[in-house]
């Protein structure tokens, strides 16, 4: 218990990843994870501030905050940090025009973006909108260019459903940029500057700050890098070679949300 | 005093060597016959995703090419053979005319993954389906790695990139059969019985040209940045075989090769 104490002194914030923390997407929405709902209320309850970091790309923010809130959890728009937002700055900041590999989910988040003529590629978790046919459009596109850019929505491996492991949008953003020879740039975690524009909004320093998630590179490797803390669950798209990981040592292991807010409320200390 | 190793086997490049499309080499049927006539073993090479055996047997027989099924090995059949040797049951992302080269081969409740250009299987179910498999520990055979090939609207995908997304989120490699992978050669050559120092390769140069350029063009050949170990070796070692025994092989076969170029 000393060590927990130890490990989460002088925490006043939590980040908190969404899919594969809170709930598990999949049929008619989703699922909660057991336990994350209450611990989630805990945790607005407590002195501690807390937001949530995503990468979800699939939904606007507005329908993944609709969809947590159906399923009980206490949660805003304003609270959630998310990489459409962040992209579209980028793009607005640049002077790109962006032909979207998207699912159309997310597609209100572009609403105010000029997609005519598009100069540049944004892609993001399209799940079965990453046809064949949609996965050449944006190739033959990014050939034509003579600077060619893509920007992907993060560039996680695999995320967890209902149903089981889906390929995620880190996949099909190496299979673009092993066809065009280029490099791809990523809004979203691990990018150092997604978390920082989190810690941020809640007026944290990262030493002040732990983040929950289930992906040992994304979540927990990048928010070490930025100076955070970072706890792993064992929940989500986790899987026990995770806690051997070559690279990354989370601060801590936990089961779930539920036992990490647990020990945070033990032990981290104004 | 370098030891010398009697040739006992030849690799032909097919298209470029034998025939061009659908017309064959002048005098290449006539210097296939007389190769038939020395004691080497003869095998054709080429690469292809979507050419069976038949197809390929059909179109050279009509070219008057005297050629048995046998004697033909394709990056089809590398990944057969692969598959063979590793007894395990692939989930085929192959064009559906290549189908035929896997006849035999089980392929209720996957083991493995055979992946070639199949736009038509490149799709998010399938290829998640394909994902699920090789998360589980199943082996991912590559027929090649092309980035992209020509068709009539422009650039397509090739396999490459569903290949690469595969490795990506599985953070392991798929082994790549086709040529000039060292893998297909070496297997080229184990029907034959013969070592890669007793037998030489025949080509018209492309799949060397294509290497040395890093080029991603498909039909023939693959896109590597350096000679794969065999090939160099095969030439140092076989060049002086082939310099001794070229006036033998000429004499005999009266072979010039296409472009004049060995490697």
């Amino acid at each position: 218990m000393a060590a927990w104490a130890k490990r989460l002194a002088g925490v006043r914030g939590v980040l908190l990843d969404i899919s594969g923390v809170l709930y598990d997407s999949g049929e008619g929405g989703g699922t909660p994870i057991d336990g994350s709902v209450e611990a989630v209320a805990r945790l607005k309850r407590s002195q501690l501030k807390v937001r949530f970091c995503t990468n979800e790309s699939q939904k606007s923010r507005g329908e993944l905050v609709r969809l947590l809130r159906r399923l009980g959890f206490d949660i805003s728009e304003d609270e959630v940090t998310a990489p459409a937002p962040a992209a579209c700055q980028i793009l607005k900041e640049r002077g790109l025009r962006p032909h979207l590999l998207i699912h159309d989910g997310v597609r209100p988040e572009f609403d105010q973006i000029d997609t005519s003529n598009p100069n540049c590629v944004v892609m993001a978790d399209a799940g079965d909108d990453f046809s064949y046919r949609n996965m050449n459009q944006a190739f033959q596109l990014l050939m034509e260019l003579e600077r060619p850019v893509l920007i992907s929505l993060g560039k996680g491996r695999y995320y967890k459903e209902t149903s089981g492991l889906m390929l995620d949008v880190g996949a099909y953003m190496k299979a673009l940029e092993y066809a065009c020879g280029i490099e791809a740039e990523v809004v979203g975690k691990p990018s150092p500057e997604f978390f920082r524009s989190a810690l941020q909004a809640m007026g944290l320093e990262a030493h002040q700050a732990v983040m929950i998630g289930d992906d040992i590179v994304g979540d927990v490797g990048g928010a070490q890098q930025c100076g955070m803390r970072a706890l792993q669950v064992r929940t989500g798209k986790f899987r026990p070679s995770d806690e051997h990981h070559p690279e990354v040592q989370a601060d801590g292991y936990v089961d779930n949300l539920a036992e990490a807010v647990d020990l945070l409320l033990q032990h981290a200390h104004e | 005093m370098a030891a010398r190793r009697a040739l006992k086997a030849v690799l032909v490049d097919l298209n470029g060597t034998l025939h061009i499309e659908d017309a064959a080499v002048p005098g290449a049927q006539e210097a296939l016959k007389r190769l038939r006539g020395t004691s080497v073993m003869v095998r054709f090479v080429t690469n292809t995703t979507k050419e069976s055996k038949q197809d390929l047997l059909e179109r050279l027989r009509k070219l008057e090419f005297e050629i048995s099924e046998d004697e033909i090995f394709t990056s089809l059949t590398a990944a057969r053979s692969l598959v063979e040797q590793k007894q395990v049951r692939p989930m085929l992302l192959v064009d559906d005319r290549a189908l035929p080269d896997f006849k035999g081969i089980q392929t209720n409740d996957p083991n493995a993954v055979v992946i070639g250009l199949a736009p038509e299987h490149f799709h998010y179910q399938v290829l998640n389906q394909a994902f699920r498999l090789l998360l589980d520990g199943a082996p991912l055979i590559a027929i090649h790695k092309a980035r992209y090939y020509k068709r009539k609207d422009g650039l397509a995908l090739g396999p490459g990139p569903f290949v690469t997304a595969l490795e990506y989120a599985t953070d392991t490699p798929a082994t790549v059969v086709g040529k000039p992978e060292t893998t297909f050669f070496l297997e080229a050559l184990r029907s034959t019985g013969c070592s890669p120092e007793e037998a030489v390769m025949i080509g018209d140069g492309n799949t060397e040209r294509q290497t040395r350029r890093k080029s991603a063009l498909l039909p023939t050949s693959l896109a590597r940045a350096s000679r794969r170990p065999w090939i160099t070796s095969c030439s140092t070692c076989c060049e002086p075989l082939w310099q001794r025994n070229r006036e033998q092989l000429e004499t005999r076969s009266g072979w010039v090769p296409h472009r004049g170029k060995i490697f």
